[in-house]
C-alpha cells in the first residue's frame, strides 16, 4: 500500500464514522438512542441488515471459496428468502405491536421473566464471544499480508467502532452502515472491472466463464441427494431456512436493525430487500473469485497464498522440500496453461478432439491441486494448525499484487467497512440487551431515560472491551473460527426453539418452556461431548428438543394459561 | 378439559399484526403483502433456475 491507498482508506473510514455521529447527534432518550425512535426508512434498514450479516471474512473468504471449490457455496443462502418472508410475516408484526426493544423482551411478554432472561443470556454468551472473532478474523489476515502489528490492528479497529457506536447509538450504526455498504459495492464493482481487464486479451467474459466452467468452477446448483455432499440445493434450502430463521428472527444484532423502521411497512421492505438481493450479491462475490481463478490460470499463482507462512517455513527445516514443491508447482502450472489453450483452440475450431482436450486439461488441474495439497501438508506438518485457511488469502493477494493504487485502498476500506459494520451492530445489540433485559428489568427499574442511555453507553463500551480482549487472546485457541461456529450452533437451536414455541404453540406456558429449554441445552451439550456428528446438526437437535420437551412438560403440568395481568407486566 | 386460551398480549400465530398484514404495501403492482411474499419466492425460484442453467451451460 502507498500513501494514496492510506488516504483513501482512512478518509473513507473516518469520514463515514464522523458523518454518522454528526447525523445522530442530540439523541437523548432511550427510544431515540436504542431504536432510532422509528425514523429509519426501508433502504437504510435493508442496507443495515445486509451490512450486519456481511462481515470482513465474507469478502476475504468467499472469493477464495470459489477459487477452491467453485460457486456451490451460493446454495448456502437458498433458505434465506423463505426465512425472511416468515420473519416479515410472523415475527416482525408481533415485535412491533408489543413495542419491544429486544427480541427477548417478547419472551417476557409471552412467557415470564425467567424465560426472557434465559433467551437474553444465551444471546449474550454466544454473540459476546462471536464479536471477538469479528475483529480477530480480518485482523489476523490483514496484519499478515500488510505487515501491520496484529494487536494494534485489533485494538485500533475495536476502539474506532466503540467510539462511534457509543457516541451515536443505533442511528449512527444504521447511517454508517448505509455508507459502508456503498463503499463495499463500489469496491466489488472496481474489483470486477480490474479482474476482467487482467484476463488475457481475446478471452473476454464469455471465454473466462468457459474456462471456469470447463474446470468445474461454475457448478452453482447441485440437485444430488447425497448427504455427504457439503452444498446441495436441498441442504441449502432446508438447513438454510433453519439457520436464517434463527439469525434474522431471534438474534438481537439483526432484530435491532429492522425494528428501527419508521413503520411496519419500512421494516418489512428492508427485509424483502435482503430476501431479493442477498443471493445475487453472494453470487457476484463468488463469481469474482471464479474470475480470479481464471486469471491465475494464465499468470502463475503462488503455491501457497499466505506468503508470510510460506516465507517463515521456507527458511526452516522444511525449506528444501517446499522449494522443490514450488518448482514442481510452476512446471505443472505451465503444463496446465498449455492444456487450457489447446482446449480453447479445439472448442473454437469445433474439433472432435475437444472432449479429449478437456480431459487432459482436467488431469493437469488435478496434478496442480495435488502439488498444492502436498505443500499445505508440508506447511501444516512444520508449523501446526492455523486459525485461517489458505483460501482466505487468495483475494487479498490478488488485490495487493494486481490492483492499481487507490483501488487497493478502496478494497482494504471495503474489508474494514465490512468488519466494523458487523461489529457495530453486535456491540449495539449486546449493550441494548444488557441494558433492557438485565439492567432495567432486574437491577435498576423505573429510572429516567437519560440514566438508561448512559448505562447503555457503558455496557456497549464494556462489550467492546470484552471483544478486543477476546480477540487479543484468540490465538491461544486452535482453529478458533470453527470453535466459535460450534459454540453458535450449540446455543442457536435452543433459542430458536424458545421462539417457535412462543409463536406457534399456544398451549405451552413459561414454566414448561423454561425447563424444556434447559433440558434441551443439556441434551445438546451431552451429545456434543459424546458424538462426532457435524456441528450444524446441533441447531436442529436443540430446536426440536426444546419444542418436543415443551409439549411433553406442558402436558404433564396441565393448563399453560397465565392471567392477562401477568402477561402485561 | 377446556382448551387453554391464548395469552392476551400475544396475537395468534400467522396473524402477523392483523390489519397491518392485510394493509397496502405501497408498491406499484402489489396490493397485498401476500403478493410481495410470492414475488420474493418467485425471484428465488428464478435464481435457482438461472443458476442451474448457468451450471449446465458452462459445464460442457
Amino acid at each position: 500500500m502507498n500513501p494514496l491507498d492510506y488516504v483513501v482508506l482512512l478518509g473513507t473510514m473516518i469520514g463515514i464514522a464522523v458523518y454518522g455521529m454528526w447525523k445522530a447527534r442530540l439523541r437523548h432518550n432511550l427510544s431515540d438512542y436504542l431504536r432510532s425512535d422509528h425514523v429509519v426508512g426501508w433502504g437504510t434498514i435493508g442496507l443495515s441488515v445486509m451490512a450486519t450479516q456481511a462481515s470482513a471474512i465474507t469478502f476475504l473468504s468467499t472469493p477464495g471459496q470459489a477459487y477452491e471449490s467453485g460457486l456451490g457455496f451460493v446454495q448456502n443462502y437458498f433458505g434465506l428468502p423463505l426465512a425472511l418472508v416468515i420473519v416479515a410475516a410472523v415475527f416482525l408484526p408481533i415485535y412491533r405491536r408489543l413495542k419491544v426493544y429486544t427480541a427477548y423482551e417478547y419472551l417476557g411478554h409471552r412467557f415470564d421473566p425467567k424465560t426472557r432472561l434465559l433467551g437474553a443470556g444465551l444471546f449474550l454468551l454466544q454473540r459476546g464471544l462471536a464479536s471477538g472473532i469479528t475483529i480477530y478474523a480480518p485482523a489476523i489476515i490483514l496484519s499478515t499480508v500488510l505487515g501491520w502489528r496484529q494487536d494494534a490492528t485489533i485494538v485500533l479497529t475495536g476502539t474506532f467502532v466503540i467510539i462511534y457506536t457509543v457516541a451515536g447509538g443505533n442511528d449512527a450504526v444504521s447511517i454508517t452502515q448505509k455508507w459502508q455498504m456503498a463503499v463495499i459495492f463500489a469496491g466489488l464493482v472496481a474489483a470486477f472491472v480490474v479482474v476482467l481487464a487482467k484476463i488475457p486479451a481475446g478471452l473476454g467474459l464469455g471465454g473466462a466463464l468457459s474456462v471456469a466452467g470447463g474446470l468445474g468452477k461454475l457448478q452453482a446448483v447441485d440437485f444430488s441427494l447425497d448427504p455427504d455432499k457439503r452444498y446441495t440445493l436441498w441442504s441449502g434450502v432446508l438447513g438454510g431456512v433453519f439457520l436464517s430463521l434463527s439469525y434474522f428472527g431471534t438474534d438481537q444484532s439483526q432484530v435491532q436493525r429492522y425494528l428501527s423502521g419508521t413503520s411496519l411497512r419500512e421494516s418489512r421492505l428492508g427485509l424483502m430487500f435482503n430476501a431479493v438481493l442477498k443471493i445475487p450479491m453472494q453470487f457476484f462475490i463468488l463469481l469474482l473469485g471464479a474470475l480470479v481463478f481464471v486469471f491465475y490460470q494464465f499468470d502463475t499463482p503462488p503455491v501457497i497464498f499466505n506468503h508470510a507462512a510460506w516465507a517463515a517455513h521456507a527458511q526452516g527445516e522444511t525449506g528444501a522440500r517446499l522449494r522443490a514443491l514450488e518448482a514442481g508447482f510452476d512446471a505443472a502450472h505451465a503444463q496446465q496453461r498449455e492444456r487450457i489453450e489447446a482446449w480453447l483452440a479445439a472448442r473454437r475450431a469445433g474439433d472432435p478432439e475437444t472432449a479429449a482436450a478437456r480431459a487432459a486439461m482436467l488431469a493437469a488441474q488435478a496434478r496442480l491441486d495435488a502439488v498444492r495439497a502436498e505443500a499445505r501438508q508440508a506447511l501444516a506438518a512444520g508449523g501446526g494448525g492455523a486459525p485461517t485457511s489458505d483460501a482466505d488469502y487468495v483475494f487479498i493477494t490478488f488485490v495487493l499484487e494486481q490492483m492499481p493504487h487507490g483501488v487497493i485502498g478502496l478494497l482494504i476500506a471495503l474489508i474494514f467497512a465490512a468488519a466494523i459494520s458487523s461489529l457495530a451492530s453486535e456491540l449495539a445489540a449486546l449493550g441494548e440487551t444488557t441494558t433492557v433485559d438485565f439492567y432495567r428489568h432486574v437491577l435498576r427499574p423505573d429510572r429516567p431515560d437519560a440514566h438508561y442511555v448512559r448505562a447503555s453507553r457503558w455496557f456497549t463500551t464494556l462489550w467492546g472491551a470484552v471483544a478486543i480482549l477476546f480477540a487479543l487472546f484468540a490465538h491461544l485457541v486452535e482453529n478458533l473460527i470453527q470453535a466459535i461456529n460450534i459454540l453458535g450452533s450449540i446455543f442457536y437451536g435452543v433459542v430458536l426453539g424458545l421462539f417457535l414455541v412462543a409463536f406457534f404453540l399456544r398451549r405451552v406456558g413459561g414454566t414448561a418452556v423454561f425447563f424444556a429449554a434447559l433440558a434441551a441445552q443439556a441434551l445438546v451439550l451431552a451429545l456434543y461431548f459424546s458424538l462426532s456428528i457435524s456441528f450444524l446438526w446441533y441447531n436442529a437437535i436443540g430446536c426440536a428438543a426444546c419444542v418436543g420437551f415443551s409439549l411433553i412438560l406442558q402436558t404433564l403440568l396441565g393448563d399453560g394459561r397465565r392471567p392477562a395481568a401477568a402477561q402485561a407486566a | 378439559m377446556k382448551p387453554p386460551a391464548a395469552p392476551e398480549s400475544t396475537p395468534p400465530p400467522g396473524a402477523g399484526g392483523g390489519a397491518a398484514e392485510s394493509g397496502d404495501p405501497g408498491l406499484p403492482g402489489f396490493r397485498t403483502w401476500r403478493r410481495v411474499y410470492w414475488f420474493v419466492l418467485g425471484c428465488f425460484a428464478a435464481y435457482v433456475v438461472l443458476l442451474a442453467w448457468l451450471t449446465r451451460l458452462f459445464s460442457r
